[in-house]
């Protein structure tokens, strides 16, 4: 009995042995990269004051628009801040809202542009590249009371430009 | 960007503020995005829609002189009630002839002997004549007028 049992031993052994024969070697490597971050901005809608009666009680507030800004995501401290290329326009320093002032028809106006909430972009995974953060900037404008204006025919364009620093 | 900062500090400190400074340095680089934005207003009336009369909201008085039949006479009412306050020719070749009755408005310029004392229009106003009379004297006659208002 003792003679059988060492015999099935041995050749359990003999078998176990042969895998043990295979070997594997590993290398660490890096993975890098630099992330440029980048916003871009889309198309941004009339920011229409409609019809202003000179001399009116009230003041004209203009219909708002929207800038939507697609980002990397988790972009901190953005700013943003308008133009002043038009003449008379004023701008307040970049800042979480950007302010301004400006002149069209010989009306003042004021416009602010106020960030909405930010709706953030899928992570991604090793299946997925993830999608970007959703920035909202509202613009609103007002024009005050009482204003004369000056002589023009139709409704009247000027171009001002939103400008999102991050 | 310039590290400015780093020459006032001994050089460990000099080290971990130019770390710093590189660090504020790639922060500071931000970037952008920029997009244009219409403003767009129609001011109505800036063509054709005079502004108001100047003289309207401050005074009593409205002025008409293209009335029907009128030959250019301008005549000036109350605003608030129409009582008329004076009437006027409308030119010099046209002398204002009072026989029918109506509202006068007499420009006299104030003299005493060759002297012109100032006009009595610098004072102008509205009233009622209640009672005159010519008074003579010795060396000139005046008129005297009583009015209310």
């Amino acid at each position: 009995m003792k003679k059988i049992l060492i015999a099935l031993t041995s050749t359990s052994l003999i078998f176990a042995a042969k895998p043990a024969l295979s070997a594997s070697v590993n290398g660490n490597f890096n993975v890098t990269v630099t992330l440029t971050s980048v916003c871009t901005m889309g198309v941004i809608g009339d920011l229409a004051f409609g019809t202003y009666t000179a001399f009116q009680s009230g003041t004209q507030t203009a219909t708002p628009t929207t800038a939507t800004l697609t980002c990397t995501r988790g972009l901190t401290g953005v700013t943003a801040n308008f133009d002043t290329a038009a003449p008379g326009s004023t701008a307040a320093a970049a800042a979480t809202n950007a302010v301004g002032a400006g002149i069209i028809s010989g009306l003042q106006y004021d416009i602010t542009a106020t960030p909405g909430s930010i709706t953030s972009g899928n992570a991604a995974t090793a299946s997925s590249i993830g999608t970007a953060d959703s920035r909202p900037y509202s613009i609103t404008g007002s024009m005050p009371a009482s204003q004369a204006g000056i002589t023009s025919s139709g409704t009247q364009t000027q171009v001002r430009t939103l400008t999102v620093n991050y | 960007m310039l590290c400015v900062c780093c020459k006032l500090y001994s050089p460990v400190t000099m080290l971990v503020f130019c770390a710093a400074c590189s660090t504020w340095s790639t922060l500071a680089s931000a970037a952008q995005a920029s997009r244009g934005v219409n403003v767009t207003v129609n001011l109505q009336g800036g063509s054709d829609t005079p502004p108001p009369v100047a003289n309207q909201p401050n005074s009593a008085f409205c002025q008409s002189s293209n009335g029907p039949g009128a030959f250019g006479a301008t005549y000036t009412v109350v605003c608030a009630t129409g009582a008329v306050v004076n009437i006027e020719s409308g030119g010099t070749e046209r002398s204002f002839s009072p026989i029918h009755g109506g509202a006068y408005r007499y420009v006299f310029q104030a003299n005493r002997g060759s002297n012109q004392l100032g006009a009595m229009t610098s004072h102008a106003g509205t009233g009622t004549a209640t009672s005159w009379r010519l008074v003579n004297l010795t060396d000139r006659d005046y008129l005297e007028i009583l009015i209310n208002w």
